[in-house]
């Protein structure tokens, strides 16, 4: 039997340009730690209570709970640039 | 931070994104509507998708070295290749299902001789780049060609006469696949000439399955959008939790232009009436529908319709004929931006109901924070004054039905853009 054809009806995907990681601090002693509210479906308070076990858990790190200004799909370049310069690191949440 | 739920979609994204090896820390879904102790019970337990500590991964992904594998170069190698080939037409309408390029209905194989009749419908030439598509925002776009058009043309069973609008549709940019998971699904209208010269139904029964042309070039949409796009596959690109069977064919209709009391949508829109103009809307969910306009309580009758709408996606009034005139001799609208003006004026909510509302929370009550007009003027309003759910620009009014009764109805959705699909003949 021969083989049968048809075009393929999927788009062209863009070219992909890999972002290198940061690299990483070994320990966050001492340091700052931005935990930003990501503005989706109640995700303040899933990083405000991140805050809190950071508080109960590891007072030798400076966790800071932030939420980013605009919605979630848009990103707030004065908070990144205060991340980059006063930060540590940050984590971003809650994705779902 | 991310829940399990969207680890397929989240690690897709992040590769599309140039980070591979992005770290992510999972915990259950939801999180909305979770007290605190609750959320705080997710960080004090394990990953769902690991089995450790949620915050003892957060922690490692903020602190451990890169390793190896992290720190390589990686090669992002894709490409789309013209062909697809099974071992008979049975196993490469299998191949297309499995390749998730179906909607799950039959569909026409597009072989190069069908996809070279359907380009007969347009002096455009088949390498011609029509434009991009993308699931959602923040997700890549992919481009396509008239060709890539064609072939979805075919596999819906559109006929080239249609190609047309069907390109004009993908030129849009407004998909008829959103991921978002709010199930939304998209709505085409059609107007000016080509209506009839395709023979689209604009009278009784067109919002269902009873013309060639509306279903087809509506399913054409659906299928185009999620091909071209780079997929709609659930978990991965379709994140809509209960689904849409709007989307099966895209509310795909004609304006009922004849027998309308007002000019034509497109023409509103900046076209003239001899233009033939595809229009998008996206966001389409909820409906809600009244008989005819009662002489005296239609004002309340509307304004409850209206409040039964979500405050995030706006109206746009979907009417019979027969209501159309009943608004204009009921309420004096002898233009549809006068009714449009009513609807945007009568469309309130207690500023405390209004800004509580989650979507409002998610997408406007930051945007107003921001200063954005008109919402940054409502932050002040007291919890029990009136005010208004959506902004004028975003109520429309549509014409659409064969006058066997003034049945009418109001579809929550965004209009997109309208596209002059004579560019595409």
């Amino acid at each position: 039997m021969g083989a049968v054809r048809a075009l393929n009806p999927m788009g062209y995907p863009p070219d992909v340009q890999q972002v290198q990681m940061a690299p990483r601090m070994g320990t966050l002693r001492g340091k700052t730690v931005y935990l930003v509210d990501a503005r989706f479906d109640d995700s303040d308070i899933f990083m405000q209570q991140m805050e809190a076990w950071f508080r109960d858990n590891r007072p030798d790190i400076n966790a800071v709970y932030v939420a980013k200004r605009g919605i979630y799909t848009q990103p707030d370049p004065e908070l990144f640039a205060r991340i980059r310069d006063e930060g540590a690191a940050a984590v971003v949440g809650v994705g779902h | 931070m991310q829940t399990d739920i969207f680890f397929d979609a989240v690690r897709q994204t992040a590769w599309a994104e140039g980070m591979p090896h992005q770290r992510f820390v999972y915990v259950p879904q939801p999180v909305m509507g979770k007290s605190p102790q609750e959320l705080r019970a997710y960080l004090d337990g394990n990953d769902p998708i690991t089995g450790r500590p949620v915050m003892e991964e957060v922690i490692e992904a903020l602190t451990k070295p890169l390793t190896e594998t992290e720190r390589q170069a990686v090669r992002f190698d894709r490409s789309t290749p013209r062909d697809a080939v099974a071992e008979s037409e049975a196993a490469l309408h299998q191949l297309f299902m499995d390749s998730h390029w179906t909607d799950y209905m039959p569909i026409i194989l597009p072989t190069e001789e069908r996809v070279q009749e359907m380009l007969a419908g347009t002096s455009r030439r088949p390498d011609e780049i029509v434009g991009r598509l993308r699931p959602t925002s923040t997700r890549e776009a992919w481009q396509f060609d008239v060709e890539k058009v064609a072939i979805n043309a075919v596999m819906a069973g559109a006929k080239p006469a249609y190609l047309p609008v069907i390109l004009a549709l993908a030129a849009s940019g407004v998909t008829a696949r959103g991921s978002t998971t709010s199930s939304a699904a998209s709505m085409a209208v059609v107007n000016g000439p080509i209506r009839r010269s395709i023979g689209m139904n604009w009278g009784t029964g067109a919002l269902g399955p009873y013309n060639h042309a509306n279903a087809t070039i509506g399913r054409a949409y659906g299928l185009l959008s999620q091909n071209l796009q780079g997929g709609s596959v659930p978990g991965h690109t379709y994140l809509g939790s209960q689904g849409n069977n709007y989307a099966y064919n895209s509310l795909t209709f004609a304006e009922n232009e004849e027998r309308s009391p007002w000019a034509p949508f497109h023409v509103r829109h900046g076209y003239q009436r001899y233009d033939s103009t595809v229009s998008c809307f996206s966001g389409c969910r909820a409906t809600s529908y009244l008989l005819g306009l009662r002489r005296d309580h239609w004002q309340e009758h509307v304004t409850n319709l209206l409040r039964g709408l979500n405050p995030h996606t706006p109206p746009t009034l979907i009417l019979d004929p027969i209501t159309a005139n009943l608004f204009v001799e009921r309420g004096g609208f002898d233009t549809p931006e006068k009714l449009e003006d009513w609807i945007w004026e009568h469309a309130k909510l207690p500023a405390s109901v209004y800004w509580d509302d989650q979507l409002i929370q998610n997408y406007v009550y930051p945007r107003a924070e921001n200063g954005e007009k008109p919402w940054a003027d409502y932050l002040n309003a007291a919890p029990d004054e009136l005010i208004p759910m959506y902004r004028r620009e975003d109520v429309h009014v549509l014409v659409v039905g064969g006058e066997t009764n003034g049945y009418w109805r109001i579809m929550g959705c965004n209009y997109g853009r309208t596209v002059l699909v004579d560019d595409w003949r």
